[in-house]
């Protein structure tokens, strides 16, 4: 069956490449964009390397409490003394980590009820969609919060401060936008000739929707996929600032910003370092976001 | 368009019955039942508690047990509060005149200032304005909330002061000042910066919005045609363009309508605000279940009317829009 293999998906796959050659320079003429990309790698090397670094961000010092910042502790210390700066940064490690695993949950939930449902048409279709308008009408912070207080001391979550709860009732509230623009992209892309010629030299529709249609859907995807770790990163240090996302002693920007909150007229950095992080992460994610809607828009680049 | 109407409507009814049958369900699965503080009283038998959970309805199907909270809640009851005692309905009724007025404060200054600015922004493209307008905006969507409402008790509370009386420059918590007669300039005093923070997320995405919208508007064959008439400039832009570049808006303000009722989570959190937000914060702290739900299912309800009042909107404003 795979020497069969039509020739019209050879000769789109090999326009393909041209077009995301085109693509990948809009993005790279992109000041800001390029900007996003640079600070957000930034962002991860530095949390990264944190790791090879002699310094516990749980060590305790209560002769070093509420320290100013200084060149020993950059971002100062807190209410027991702990190095900010390293915390701010392992902290790092779980708001990046809850992002990327959030958005790949989002992602592939969204994609799977999206592609079912553009592909197949019909009563599936608007079976899927009335489920996905089910979604849009619970209000997702609300239901985030109370997931989340139901769920917290189970033994099956525990781990890394509920690390995993956490992403899994991110990942399973944010997928409808995911589900829509992929919705729509495989609507319009059945019908293409590509499609047609495929179906018609019998390839099953896991290959039809795997080989022919998804890659082709790509451009929305990886826009949404972007701006879905954002999402997820405001929604964990959200959470997690309210006290109902990751427990400490796990440090994250969400529950740094919250114990900041007690000392904010003494103490103003432990509240500052934390959500500069937040914002500089998010807004770097968005840049990259936006550069590639703009990239993957021809219209606009003309 | 009544035809329109009536079938959105009987739509909305299967959502409904789904959402509250998965409100009763995480209230079912949630910790404490009606009975537990009973099964700390050493006068209460074991038999007797038996018997009570069997008068209470606690050991019918759970389609029945589902059913008769349903229809208690179609009569607004949604039990009580396992904190207070009291009436959930009256918990919320009292809290929400103070979220109508706050979120109602801001909504309004919202559009105030994001209509005009977006619509200058846009006439003006490319100029210093615009770009300003841009920059703050794309700042604006990325700063994560919480933290813009501490940072601007930083600035206006901890940081600058009032240079009459030395005291803060704007309260940061509450509704009044304890110590003080209740009075209405004395309200709006505490309400400038919770209004401030609510604003400043909202105002991002209102007005980049609106400026995109009007981009587009402003390039549609009919608006060369208006300018090729020879109308004036100001005239073309208010009276042409923007009813129709405002349109869109519908759509932002049926997503944000409800939070005039279900609250400003974390800005009266922040702000120690009495209101929904608020109210909801203290009962997941106290893992009061029964409050949690109601304001679950209330919220949902108007998620799906201010859905259902977008449609209509767009409906009866958009004549290329076919209703049916």
């Amino acid at each position: 069956m795979a020497t069969l293999t039509p020739q019209p998906t050879e000769a789109s796959s090999g326009k393909h490449s041209a077009a995301w050659r085109k693509t990948l320079k809009r993005f790279a003429r992109n000041r800001l964009a390029i900007a996003g990309i640079i600070i957000f790698t930034l962002i991860t090397l530095s949390v990264i390397a944190v790791g090879f670094i002699p310094y516990d961000p749980d060590d305790i010092n209560l002769r070093a409490r509420f320290e100013s910042p200084s060149l020993t502790h950059p971002f100062g210390t807190d209410d027991l003394g702990r190095d900010v700066f390293t915390r701010v940064l392992y902290g790092g490690r779980i708001s990046l980590l809850v992002g990327v695993l959030a958005m790949l949950m989002s992602l592939s939930i969204g994609t799977i009820i999206g592609g079912l449902a553009g592909f197949y048409g019909g009563w599936l279709d608007s079976l899927l969609m009335r489920f996905t308008d089910l979604f849009l009408s619970l209000p997702s912070l609300f239901v985030l919060i109370v997931l989340s207080t139901l769920m917290q001391g189970h033994p099956l979550v525990a781990a890394y401060g509920g690390l995993l709860l956490i992403v899994v009732i991110i990942g399973s509230l944010s997928w409808m936008m995911v589900a829509r623009i992929v919705r729509s992209s495989f609507l319009s892309i059945r019908e293409r000739e590509f499609v047609e010629a495929a179906r018609a030299n019998g390839a099953s529709a896991l290959r039809m929707m795997l080989r022919h249609i998804l890659p082709n859907a790509a451009g929305p995807l990886l826009v949404q996929a972007t701006l879905q770790v954002a999402v997820a990163i405001i929604a964990e240090s959200g959470l997690s600032y309210l006290g109902f996302g990751i427990q400490p002693p796990t440090a994250t920007w969400g529950n740094m910003l919250k114990d900041a909150q007690t000392y904010l007229t003494q103490y103003p950095w432990l509240a500052v370092f934390p959500g500069l992080m937040i914002f500089l992460t998010v807004i770097s994610v968005n840049a990259i976001g936006d550069g590639l809607r703009d990239a993957f828009d021809a219209r606009k680049a003309l | 368009m009544r035809r329109y109407i009536l079938r959105r409507l009987l739509e909305s009814i299967p959502l409904l019955i789904i959402i509250s049958a998965l409100v009763f369900a995480l209230l079912q699965a949630s910790p404490g039942s009606p009975l537990s503080q009973l099964e700390r009283d050493p006068s209460m038998s074991e038999a007797d508690i038996a018997r009570l959970a069997e008068q209470m309805g606690l050991n019918d199907p759970w389609l029945v047990q589902y059913g008769r909270w349903a229809a208690a809640a179609l009569k607004g009851d949604f039990g009580q509060s396992l904190q207070t005692k009291r009436p959930v309905t009256t918990e919320i009724l009292e809290r929400l005149p103070n979220t109508l007025m706050l979120v109602g404060t801001a909504f309004v200054i919202t559009l105030l200032i994001a209509i005009p600015v977006g619509v200058m922004s846009a006439v003006r493209q490319y100029s210093w304005f615009d770009h300003l307008v841009t920059t703050l905006t794309f700042m604006g969507q990325s700063i994560p909330i919480f933290w813009f409402g501490l940072i601007l008790i930083l600035i206006f509370f901890v940081w600058l002061s009032n240079p009459v009386t030395g005291g803060p420059l704007f309260p940061a918590g509450g509704m009044f000042s304890v110590d003080k007669e209740a009075s209405l300039t004395n309200r709006l005093w505490h309400m400038v910066l919770p209004v401030t923070m609510l604003c400043g997320a909202w105002l991002a995405w209102y007005t980049r919005f609106l400026r995109a919208s009007m981009l587009e508007t402003l390039s549609q064959d009919y608006v060369r045609t208006a300018r090729a008439k020879g109308l004036v400039e100001n005239r073309v832009i208010y009276r042409h363009a923007l009813k129709n570049a405002a349109l869109p808006l519908i759509t932002l303000i049926a997503l944000d309508l409800p939070t005039l009722f279900s609250g400003a989570l974390f800005t009266e959190t922040i702000f120690s605000w009495p209101g929904m937000g608020r109210l909801f914060f203290q009962s997941a702290l106290r893992r009061d279940y029964p409050v949690l739900m109601a304001i679950v299912m209330f919220t949902s309800l108007l998620i799906i009317i201010s859905n259902l009042l977008a449609d209509l909107a767009y409906a009866y404003f958009d004549p290329r829009i076919k209703y049916s």
